[in-house]
């Protein structure tokens, strides 16, 4: 086996490597699935392109082969190394926490890659028989499909520390709140396209925008892996300071790219820049704080030894520059006339945020004792079935009554958003029937729900 | 004999503190390790051996204290000293879908050994062990024997000079532990530190030269093997069963030379201690004791490990 595996891989790759190829019957599953699903998908289309180019039969299947078996496997293999505490060992040696956390994660997108190789084979075979719209519309689906794999896995190596309950539970929810949010996109972008069917879907994701989307997909994955070494690190070692590094960096690059990229992106970075930082500095501060011994040679000397060490209090203390940069940005590239957004609208949007930031700590705390290492996972992803949750409640409700009640619940603001959209969409079409919101009656009833939320929190914090 | 240069020690622990909450696991201890020297460490469950193994290899951070390990201080720079550390726990943790070979081969990449140094190296240490011929099983399907050494090999990569095991033999069948001891006399001979730690004091005493005894977080008792056992005092007891009653051996012992202390037991025998120090002096001592009295039986006495230990607890405990 040493033939086959150079020493310029890193350890924890090749022994990952070796496992899944180990399990060829598993592979050629899964290739068999997606391999069904692009066959399927193609029938569809020749027997009704329009309705038949929604990509559902592939997006389904591949969905579950290429977002939750193959991501899900890649953290069960943490989290058995963590509970047979196999990662002792390799504390021992000269890996790092953050080439064993790789290695897994680029094991797993092998994996991937493999599978999606075989059916990619399939789908190029038939694409060409396809009219050109359909063919990159289903080439983008399957990138998707491949790409949010990868992200998918880093996820499942961020839980690797929850149950398998906890685990299965909060990685089925992002996957569907994941994929829901790419179809919203979809559907966003035939709105755009006046609902034509014929329309390149994916011509929105092209040029500087595919790229800014590919950077901002690296640095997700990036930030989910540097808080999943946890998993291995050594009892001395600060997983607080690339989280904090990060959260700097990607708001402090955004003047860069006002330069090079187009007004509508650039504000659009800024946006994604503003909730990761929020959501690092966020999980940061719920990292188990634990003595440290500083030494001098590995602390930044121009900042305080106090601030380099993981806690509630130096998260915190870190989060004001953040939030001041990020205030200059918006200050500095956002003031412009003409906003789409109304002044009651963009109130309404900052009280949900908060609001929401607010109850998936308190979900966070209902869920992990105050000294669990799960904390962060627990309040980063425990947005998915909240989101779930409020979506669902959202269309039960009767429609006279869901706008009020959406105000009340977290995750909202897509929804709002999209109540909004319509109600100026009906306005502008003739003869439709209108769609009336008022929002200043969200923004009170969200502003009570935000400030419950944090009267709660206070009666959890002083009750310890 | 004790030289008056002592050199410098490999392993140094200076007030030593680990504690969980409201439990002291490990509460102020100090000791020394020479290099070469085999150390085993002795407890209770819940004496914190565990715990100070896991300070020592650097797998947790004590709250206080120093642990100098070849001049290097493994609390400020654990990165530094672990490559010179092999860790051997009380149970081994197999990874799934992994064959001998790839384990012991992950462990050689982890350390940074590379080409033919790897291959070498991995196969020293599983023809060393014993397990050359389990290479293509899978770990997961190893008997407790077989994966004792497994785990002993990977502990052995990398060669590291200082070699902590914590209940080593536990679970293995006589034949497994007559073979492990036989390969932890072999790293013995290559000069190599140990630590061991074990509920079989038989087979410590057989392995080690110092023992440490801890009982709730503290050493209570540290020394030889005779040191502990009371056996390195003047004199080699032994216990004397005479025909019928005792006065007349007990006169005789009280105006022997070679012999003293001498007090009779519940079942009717003598212990006495032989004074003479050659063989051919006790030789003499023994065959004047059976020719001036009637004698059934003369056995010499070797203290109890097990007793030794309960009565070392039992008098820390009233302390």
């Amino acid at each position: 086996m040493n033939k086959y595996f150079s020493d310029f891989l890193p350890p924890a790759l090749v022994r990952d490597l070796r496992r899944s190829l180990r399990t060829r019957g598993y592979l050629a599953m899964l290739t068999v699935f997606l391999l069904v699903a692009a066959w399927l998908q193609f029938d569809s289309i020749q027997e009704d392109p329009v309705i038949g180019e929604t990509p559902y039969p592939l997006s389904l299947i591949g969905l579950l082969v290429m977002w939750f078996i193959i991501p899900s496997r890649a953290g069960n293999s943490v989290a058995a190394d963590a509970k047979a505490k196999g990662s002792n060992f390799m504390m021992l040696t000269p890996l790092t926490s953050r080439e064993i956390v790789w290695g897994t994660w680029v094991s797993a997108v092998f994996q991937q890659l493999v599978v999606a190789g075989v059916g990619a084979l399939i789908v190029w075979w038939r694409a060409g028989t396809l009219p050109e719209p359909f063919a990159r519309n289903l080439w983008g689906c399957y990138g998707v499909l491949v790409g949010g794999g990868a992200v998918m896995s880093a996820v499942f190596l961020f839980m690797s520390q929850l149950s398998r309950f906890m685990r299965m539970l909060l990685g089925v929810s992002v996957v569907l709140v994941s994929w829901q949010v790419v179809l919203s996109l979809v559907e966003m972008a035939m709105v755009v396209r006046d609902f034509d069917p014929m329309a390149n879907f994916l011509s929105c994701f092209e040029g500087e925008s595919l790229y800014v989307i590919l950077a901002d997909t690296v640095l997700v994955i990036v930030l989910l892996l540097e808080f999943a070494r946890r998993s291995y690190a050594a009892p001395a070692e600060n997983c607080s300071r690339s989280v904090r590094v990060l959260a700097l960096l990607v708001p402090a690059s955004v003047p860069l790219l006002y330069y090079y990229l187009s007004e509508s992106v650039g504000e659009g970075q800024l946006w994604f820049a503003a909730c990761y930082s929020i959501m690092a500095c966020m999980s940061d501060a719920l990292l188990p704080t634990y003595s440290l011994v500083a030494h001098d040679k590995r602390a930044w000397p121009l900042v305080p030894a106090y601030l380099q060490v993981p806690g509630v209090g130096q998260a915190a203390l870190f989060l004001l520059p953040v939030l001041g940069l990020l205030a200059w940005l918006f200050c500095r590239y956002t003031s412009v006339a003409d906003k789409s957004l109304p002044d009651v609208y963009q109130v309404l949007l900052w009280v949900q945020m908060a609001y929401t930031l607010l109850i998936t700590l308190l979900v966070t705390d209902l869920l992990c004792k105050r000294d669990s290492v799960n904390r962060p996972v627990v309040y980063a992803l425990s947005a998915a079935p909240l989101s779930l949750l409020s979506v669902t409640v959202h269309f039960m409700v009767p429609a006279s009554l869901r706008m009020y009640v959406s105000a009340a619940l977290p995750f909202s603001y897509p929804m709002l958003l999209e109540d909004y959209a319509l109600s100026q969409y009906t306005r502008s079409v003739p003869n439709s029937e209108m769609f009336e919101v008022e929002p200043i009656w969200q923004v009170v009833i969200s502003a009570v729900a935000l400030v419950l939320t944090l009267l709660l929190l206070m009666w959890r914090g002083r009750r310890g | 004999m004790t030289s008056d240069i002592m050199a410098d020690p490999l392993i140094k622990v200076t007030e030593l503190v680990r504690h969980f909450g409201a439990v002291k696991a490990v509460d102020s201890i100090s000791f020394e390790l020479q290099a070469g020297q085999s150390v085993g460490l002795i407890g209770a469950n819940g004496a914190g051996k565990t715990t100070t193994m896991r300070l020592l290899t650097t797998l947790d951070l004590p709250d206080s204290g120093e642990i100098i390990i070849n001049g290097l201080d493994a609390t400020a720079w654990p990165e530094k000293v672990r490559g010179r550390i092999g860790w051997m726990p009380d149970n081994f943790t197999p990874m799934d879908h992994t064959t001998v070979f790839d384990y012991i081969d992950f462990f050689a990449r982890a350390y940074g050994l590379t080409g033919e140094t790897r291959v070498i190296e991995v196969e020293r240490v599983l023809k060393f062990c014993g397990v050359a011929e389990l290479r293509h099983r899978f770990t997961d399907k190893l008997s407790k024997g077989q994966s004792q050494r497994v785990s002993l090999a990977r502990m052995l990569i990398g060669n590291p000079d200082f070699l902590v095991m914590d209940e080593p033999a536990a679970g293995l069948d006589p034949q497994a532990r007559l073979e492990f001891k036989q390969l932890v006399r072999e790293l013995q001979k290559q000069g190599k530190t140990l630590l061991i730690s074990s509920h079989i004091l038989s087979e410590l005493a057989e392995m080690c030269d110092v023992m440490i005894l801890m009982d709730r977080g503290h050493i209570i008792r540290r020394g030889t093997l005779a040191q502990l056992t009371g056996n390195d005092r003047q004199g080699t007891p032994y216990s004397i069963r005479p025909v019928g009653e005792a006065t007349e051996l007990l006169a005789w012992l009280a105006g022997s030379r070679d012999w003293m202390g001498a007090t009779v037991q519940s079942d009717g025998s003598v212990h006495a201690t032989c004074l003479a120090v050659s063989d051919k002096d006790t030789a003499a001592a023994l065959r004047d004791l059976c020719e001036g009295n009637e004698v059934l039986e003369v056995t010499r006495r070797i203290a109890n490990l097990e007793q030794t230990f309960v009565n070392i607890l039992q008098e820390n405990n009233h302390e």
